[in-house]
């Protein structure tokens, strides 16, 4: 007789299937783990962890433990004190409700779970080997629940495999716990690393102005005082929908959306559309393809019109809304608000304030902004470019390719480029040309009440051959753009970003490898970073030597830098940690060209006219004929348009001619 | 107050009050000089941006003693123009100062004295006559490799260490590092080296400049330095100095000797082929050293040198400011440069008793 095709799995099977969605490395254990210390009320939560995780992890909590009958049913799969009802989905208050995570992790590691109740005279002791209890004893320990996970994965060498180094497991630890005590000022947070305290943040009262929810203290405490001090709180409701904001000034502004935490119900979350929502907020201050430094918390009235389903995601790092445009909205508002009163915003660049909205301030206004608008989109950026030039490192090189010498210079380039500068450029070109389209989306989507047809005209397509060499230069706005005259056409261009994708060009061509002028130094330079980035600059050494940056841990969150690109003339640590949240992001993912760009762009980026820079009528014609040349998507390399086009029958409309 | 006192010794005071005076401080006080009647015969001309302070004693004949103060640029800028040999200064009501030569007379908003910052006390500094001209020129030798980027605070000034009988000024920006040692007998004894902040150098340089003799003390937070009545006090860095022995290379694999001037001008026609400073590569073979550039932009140089050359050949990349900037201190007609491997630190160095060294780490281009 055949065998049968369909058959029930058994158990251990199933759990072990669960737990992949579950435990994807050590920091989900931590997570899910610390989640049930939290529901069970502690005031002190341990969390002590050995090789990245890999070896232990262990969380104890003084919270009210369990019977020994209860504690045994834990470790059964849908097993849950939490949900009753299905109905209750809607209205969870507590991190934990589908009775997984426990059974989830038993069965793939050695677990001892130790608990006792407060009135118990005897904790009970359970071990758990891959899902089997193997024994179950009384034992002595303090009221709470101590959960000791041994040899994670040991029995799936298949996703053993994909764990990384321990630096970078450790510091998905520290995230993962730093993103719930983040949400949970009033209770006491450790975690050590191999012994070595990590973080340890006692209560912090929530600070007045922000209620519940997130703790400026703890915030503090958490993100190190460099960012910390320049967080500003704010609190908003509507419509059911509360919202707690600390909003960084925009001079910390990213390239990667790193710096935004979201949570909803003390939920760390992903959400494009908050995400959204929050950049939008900032407006202006953070200039497009950048992103503020932001810890956002969404809270939803239960009695309120608005519902979120939190069971969207294995790990729960998902949520879905009943209305998300509305908590959208509420959020973009509170942030708004946030921003208009923040003690940084009278600090960006000296610019003074203009009305320059890309896009909104030509149609009718969408939200009447709440607060006056920076002269430029830049302002963030250049507070901080400004800082860097007034610390200059000494003299440094732009980047060259000495090994060149003997070859002609002419030849060299008459040779075209080689086949990695093409694929680089093909690459290139087919971002600017998805973030153009992001942008005339979002441009869309910001005139949406106004006139149809309104964005269109302003948001620049490729321009045509010679189109900058042509235009009539009238004179310089602000000192940041340049006004021009095209057929038909009003076009305003900013001289930075324009003056950096010419230079980017040119350090693109110039650079035939993955090789750029190193200046080392005579001191180690040590720099304090997150131990997330520390645990880059471990994993991917090669990489950064790649683009110049010789860069070695020193213990800690401090990294030694003992050459730097000497491309770079200011600073070099910004550049650096820029680089190194960027590589975090993006793990091995990211093509090792692409950080190169970076590299260059970020070079390019330090070498150009700034905004503020006064232009001759003669120096702004030779960079408007510079720019011909250039493979231009209407952006400059880190992503901000370059130029802005008016038709003038859109400004006769407009005057009501 | 009212006193009267020749232009050019108040100009003495004032020119070297007003480079001190801070315009930007947020403190307005800052940016005054404060004038009081010594007895009948001085006038003490302060001034100070709470890092570094200026006290001079200038002759002056006083008719009624007290004080005021004034913005220093403003009252630098209007006694240069006054005519005459002679002005007068009087305090008037509400604060008004009357600045009175020939026909003219000025009448310049003033703050009062009292509110003007305490000048560190120098009456008990140890002081002991040095020789002004050694110290001048240490402090060019060493001044121009002070890092600027102000994050890094211990290395925004010079070493100085001092024994009483020979001193020593080191400074480095993290990309080279300059040394000058000097007999200066008589010369502070200190256990430690202090570390002078920048400024504080270029006014100390500014006083030495009129100065035949001077008179130095090192009273811990400051350093105070007197020539005839004017008196410095430069606050002192409060950190530490990079252990800056460890990276002066001791042993070699190869060394090279060159005449100095030509490779000064060497360099300079290779920075030519560069919009900024970038690095040249020198390459050395047995006897020769070629100095090149090439800029992709502007084009290319090579430059033979004759050298005193016999280790293996090899090649090294610098920033070429470095170079011209350390050879520029030295004076020797020949320089020896002495190297390990191409991304080792380079050691330049004046042929000759001179002791001045300079490093220099090498640009991998
Ligand atoms: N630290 C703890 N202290 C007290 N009770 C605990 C603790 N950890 C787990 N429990 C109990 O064990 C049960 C199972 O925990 P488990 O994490 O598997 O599921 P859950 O938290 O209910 O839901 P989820 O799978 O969503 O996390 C919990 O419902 C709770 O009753
Ligand atoms: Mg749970």
């Amino acid at each position: 007789m055949d065998a049968p095709v369909i058959e029930v799995l058994p158990d251990p099977v199933i759990d072990q299937i669960a737990a992949g969605e579950v435990v994807e490395r050590p920091a989900s254990v931590v997570k899910e783990l610390v989640e049930n210390a939290l529901d069970a009320g502690a005031r002190t939560i341990t969390v002590d962890v050995e090789a990245g995780g890999r070896a232990l992890i262990r969380v104890a909590d003084d919270g009210v433990g369990m019977a020994p009958d209860d504690a045994g049913r834990a470790l059964l799969r849908h097993a849950t004190s939490k949900l009753r009802a299905v109905d209750d989905l809607w209205t969870i208050g507590t991190m934990g409700f589908r009775g997984e995570a426990l059974p989830s992790i038993a069965s793939v590691s050695r677990l001892t779970l130790t608990t006792r109740r407060r009135d118990d005279l005897a904790a009970t002791r359970i071990e758990v080997e891959a899902g089997r209890v193997v024994d179950v004893t009384e034992a002595g320990a303090p009221p709470g629940t101590t959960v000791e996970v041994r040899d994670l994965l040991h029995n799936v060498p298949a996703r053993l495999k994909f764990l990384k180094g321990e630096a970078t497991e450790s510091s998905h630890v520290t995230e993962a716990v730093s993103r719930l005590a983040m949400t949970h000022p009033h209770v006491h947070f450790r975690l050590r690393h191999g012994g070595r305290t990590v973080v340890d943040c006692t209560p912090a009262a929530p600070v007045g102005d922000v209620a519940d929810g997130i703790g400026l203290e703890r915030a503090r405490a958490l993100l190190g005082g460099r960012l910390a001090e320049r967080l500003h709180a704010v609190t908003g409701e509507e419509g059911g929908v509360r919202v707690i904001a600390l909003l960084g000034a925009p001079s910390l502004a990213q390239s990667t959306s790193r710096g935004v935490q979201l949570y909803v119900g003390r939920r760390f979350v992903r959400d494009r559309g908050l995400l959204h929502a929050v950049t939008m907020g900032f407006g202006e201050l953070v200039p497009r393809g950048r992103y503020p430094v932001a810890i956002v918390m969404v809270d939803v009235d239960r009695d309120g019109p608005q519902r979120v389903d939190v069971n969207v995601h294995p790990q729960k790092l998902e949520v879905r809304f009943s209305d998300a445009g509305a908590v959208q909205a509420a959020v973009r508002h509170v942030v708004r608000r946030g921003v208009a009163a923040a003690p940084w915003l009278g600090e960006a660049a000296g610019a003074a304030p203009v009305q320059m909205h890309a896009v909104a301030s030509m149609g009718p206004p969408l939200d009447a902004p709440a607060r006056p608008e920076r002269a430029s989109d830049l302002a963030g950026r250049y507070a901080r470019d400004t800082t860097r030039a007034l610390f200059p490192m000494g003299g440094l090189a732009r980047p060259s390719q000495q090994e060149r010498l003997p070859v002609p210079v002419r030849a060299a380039e008459g040779s075209g480029p080689s086949r990695w500068v093409a694929e680089v450029r093909a690459r290139m070109a087919a971002r600017g040309a998805a973030a153009a389209e992001a942008e005339a989306t979002a441009a869309s989507g910001a005139t949406a009440s106004a006139p149809s047809g309104d964005a269109g005209e302003l948001v620049a397509a490729t321009p045509a051959p010679e189109f900058f060499g042509r235009l009539r230069y009238l004179g310089q706005l602000d000192r940041t753009f340049l006004v021009c005259e095209a057929a038909g056409e009003l076009v305003l261009i900013d001289q930075h970003a324009a003056h950096e994708r010419v230079e980017f060009q040119r350090l693109r061509e110039r650079t035939t490898g993955n090789d750029i002028p190193v200046q080392r130094l005579l001191f180690p330079q040590t720099l304090e970073v997150t131990t997330e980035q520390a645990a880059v600059v471990e994993d991917a050494a090669d990489v950064l030597a790649s683009v110049g940056f010789e860069v070695e841990p020193f213990g800690g969150g401090t990294v030694a830098v003992k050459a730097v690109p000497a491309g770079l003339r200011h600073e070099p640590s910004g550049v650096l940690r820029e680089l190194l949240a960027d590589l975090a992001d993006h793990g091995g993912s990211r093509a090792v060209e692409e950080r190169f760009d970076h590299v260059l762009a970020t070079v390019a980026c330090h070498s150009v006219v700034r905004a503020g820079d006064l232009l001759s009528p003669r120096e702004a014609e030779a960079l408007l004929a510079s720019m011909d040349g250039v493979d231009f998507r209407a952006h400059c390399p880190h992503g901000r348009p370059v130029l802005l086009r008016m038709a003038v029958s859109e400004i006769a409309r407009r005057l009501g001619r | 107050m009212e006193f009267r006192i020749h232009k050019t010794e108040f100009v003495r005071g004032l020119r070297l009050a007003q480079s001190i005076a801070d315009r930007k401080s947020t403190m307005p006080m800052l940016a005054n000089v404060l004038l009081r009647t010594v007895g009948k015969n001085k006038l003490l001309v302060a001034a100070t941006d709470l890092n570094v302070s200026l006290s001079a004693q200038l002759q002056a004949t006083a008719t009624t003693e007290g004080g005021i103060t004034v913005n220093a640029k403003a009252l630098h800028d209007i006694v240069t123009s006054l005519p005459g040999e002679e002005l007068t200064i009087k305090r008037a009501d509400n604060g008004w100062a009357e600045i009175h030569a020939g026909k003219v007379n000025y009448r310049v908003v003033g703050m009062p004295d009292r509110d003007f910052p305490k000048v560190p006390d120098h009456r008990e500094a140890p002081f002991a006559d040095v020789d002004a001209a050694a110290l001048r020129e240490m402090i060019d030798r060493t001044l121009f490799s002070v890092c600027n980027d102000e994050t890094r605070f211990h290395l925004n000034g010079v070493l100085f260490e001092s024994n009483g009988s020979k001193a020593r000024m080191v400074s480095t920006d993290g990309h080279r590092l300059s040394k000058v040692e000097r007999p200066l007998p008589g010369g502070p004894q200190l256990t430690a080296g202090v570390i002078i902040p920048k400024k504080g150098l270029l006014e100390i340089k500014r006083v030495l400049d009129g100065a035949s003799s001077c008179k130095l003390a090192v009273k811990t937070p400051y350093v105070f330095l007197q020539a005839d009545d004017l008196v410095l006090a430069v606050k002192l860095i409060d950190a530490q100095f990079p252990p800056y022995e460890q990276v002066i290379p001791k042993d070699h694999k190869r060394s090279l000797v060159v005449d100095r001037h030509q490779l000064i001008d060497a360099l300079k026609r290779a920075q030519l082929m560069s919009s900024e400073t970038r690095g040249v590569k020198m390459a050395m073979e047995n006897g020769k050293l070629t100095v090149a550039s090439d800029n992709p932009d502007v084009g290319e140089v090579r430059e033979e040198l004759e050298a005193d050359y016999a280790g293996e050949a090899m090649a090294i990349g610098f920033n070429p400011k470095y170079v011209i900037e350390l050879l520029g201190q030295m004076a020797s007609d020949q320089v020896g440069l002495d190297l390990g491997g191409e991304l080792d630190p380079g050691l330049f160095k004046p042929l000759g008793a001179d002791e001045y060294v300079g490093v220099v780490m090498p640009m991998r281009i």
